[in-house]
């Protein structure tokens, strides 16, 4: 055991893993292909592991939650549990089966990777973090007495590569805890995929805690309150619009936060990401059609073809009027309301 | 009993109580379409049935079922969903699992097909976060059961027996509980039957109603 710098948190075991990707093999190869063991908590670098195990609760931030298999089980939950406050035999057993079990989950056409397994823990709390760094060639300098010496390292693994992947768990050794974590996965930066697939729904059998009826309820929520907070005209009509976009990408897989730096004018996006708060603008969720629809319904109704009113659905017989008029097919409008703001342009 | 933990979970009740409220809405509204709901209730758990289960031992032991009892006792906050028909329960319980992401989706029922007893479909299901971040609760899930009105009529009408165990009961007893729940069964099974010769919408062979 290694007590840490600030005695906060303890080390407890640290496994590591040359894991190859190892998709559609059977499982009894998978498992004579992945190598590595139990490390001695005082032989890893910790000036580099510690800072990353004390900070994952706070920068991990894509929470998932495990799949129940039958009833309440789910395999991989069982063995971070076993990792987390096993005797050692457990723990370097069950670090091997998660390691076989990554293998198993990763595409062929994916790099090696190695897997770090770390857990500590704090009076009567365990964490456990999880690592895959991707293989990567490297070269290594050293300057020596007789000159320069440079060597190619292919067995070097990367922790810059967006490929890099990560997992925390946390809590008590109560039947109720780890059933849920967080993820970290560079892939996020894409924009276009907030994580693999593989690492969380195969690797970890998990899914995002939120469903897709919560985050697209939420989305529809924040912009309708974040059209609410904006003043000028073409804002408005940029924030109308990016709903009407979004809503027809069923099963895209987003964040809010993806959603504002993709969507959203620049003016907009940080009054979307206040009103959501930062502690939910990085769940992810599959967008629901039928839910935006819902949640989110503007009527427009245009007048003479030039004149247009358009506002919430459901507030907007409530300030706009319309009424029969002894003409064929012409109505009277009437509204009040205070003018927010009013815009001249040149079209 | 232990004091400090009678103390501890009485003074969550007020927060479990408001997050359950939230939950409850939300229910009604993801089901406002769903037809054939009789009720959606919700209950935070007394303090008093919490210290019961609390000092439960495991069966047959006199080892304490719970570690962590604030932790692991389930129901603190529970919800009840009441529907008319066996034929509702699946409608019902795939709305909840578009809403809510489940720890677990169990259906309880006797342990051997030729016995009696409860019958229900139980989900334990996270909160939404938006709520957690509202109320920062020190539990994040709740338990929901779904069950038929006979179902519920039979659970309740045992539950208020008051008996603490089924070791607790004679013989003959134990018997007319589990006569009165194959009744309950029996009356789904047919009123099942009815509503899909009777009372279910038909659908004509190019698939209009």
């Amino acid at each position: 055991m290694m007590i840490s710098p600030n005695q906060e948190w303890i080390l407890t075991f640290c496994g590591g893993y040359i894991v190859p990707p190892c998709r559609g093999m059977e499982l009894a190869e998978v498992t004579n292909l992945v190598v590595g063991s139990q490390i001695p908590i005082d032989q890893i670098p910790d000036n580099y592991f510690y800072p990353l195990f004390l900070n994952s609760t706070n920068e991990y931030l894509v929470d998932i939650a495990f799949t129940p298999e039958n009833g309440q089980q789910n395999t991989v939950r069982t063995l971070v549990r076993e990792v987390a406050w096993g005797d050692d035999g457990q723990r370097e057993n069950a670090a091997h089966q998660l390691a076989v079990s990554l293998a198993w989950a990763t595409l062929s056409h994916l790099r090696s990777g190695l897997l770090v397994i770390l857990t500590g823990t704090n009076n009567e709390n365990h964490r456990v973090v999880i690592w895959k760094f991707p293989a990567d060639n490297a070269l290594r300098a050293q300057v020596r007495r007789e000159g320069m010496n440079i060597e190619f390292l292919s067995n070097a693994f990367s922790s810059e590569s967006k490929y890099w992947k990560a997992a925390v768990f946390e809590g008590t050794q109560a039947d109720t805890s780890f059933w849920e974590g967080k993820i970290s996965d560079d892939q996020m930066k894409s924009k276009t995929k907030p994580y693999a697939d593989y690492w969380v729904f195969g690797f970890l059998n998990s899914r995002p805690r939120m469903t897709n009826v919560e985050g697209s309820r939420l989305l529809a929520k924040v912009l309708k309150d974040t059209i609410g907070k904006t003043y000028l005209i073409d804002q408005k009509e940029a924030l109308i619009n990016a709903a009407g976009v979004i809503k027809h990408q069923q099963d895209t897989r987003i964040s809010l936060r993806i959603f504002a730096d993709t969507y959203l004018p620049e003016e907009s996006r940080d009054v979307f990401i206040n009103i959501a708060g930062d502690e939910i603008a990085d769940d992810v969720f599959d967008i629901e059609e039928e839910v935006l629809n819902r949640e989110f319904r503007y009527k427009s109704i245009f007048i003479e073809e030039d004149f247009m009113i358009r506002g919430p659905l459901d507030e907007f017989d409530d300030f706009v009027n319309i009424r029969d008029t002894n003409r064929e097919n012409i109505k009277s409008i009437s509204m009040e309301g205070r003018i927010t703001s009013e815009d001249i342009r040149i079209r | 009993m232990n004091e400090e933990l009678y103390k501890e979970y009485e003074s969550r009740r007020g927060i479990l109580s408001d997050v359950l409220h939230e939950v409850e809405e939300r229910l009604k509204i993801s089901l406002e379409n769903t037809p054939r709901i009789d009720q959606i209730s919700t209950r935070v758990k007394t303090t008093d049935k919490f210290i019961e289960k609390a000092a439960r031992n495991i069966e047959g032991t006199e080892k304490d079922k719970y570690k962590f009892p604030l932790e692991e006792i389930l129901d603190q906050m529970g919800a009840r969903i009441v529907v008319y028909y066996l034929d509702d329960v699946e409608p019902v319980s795939k709305v909840i699992l578009k809403e809510f992401r489940e720890i677990e989706d169990e259906r309880k029922e006797p342990p051997e097909v030729d016995q009696f007893g409860y019958i229900a479909r139980h989900f334990i299901c996270f909160i939404h976060k938006e709520i957690e971040i509202k109320y920062r609760p020190p539990i994040c899930f709740f338990e929901l059961q779904i069950s038929t009105l006979f179902q519920h009529a039979w659970a309740e009408a045992n539950h208020n027996l008051g008996y603490k165990s089924t070791e607790d009961l004679e013989d003959d007893d134990k018997r007319k509980i589990a006569w009165a729940a194959a009744q309950s069964w029996g009356a789904d099974k047919i009123f099942e039957e009815l509503w899909g010769k009777y009372g279910k919408p038909k659908t004509n062979n190019n698939g209009s109603k």
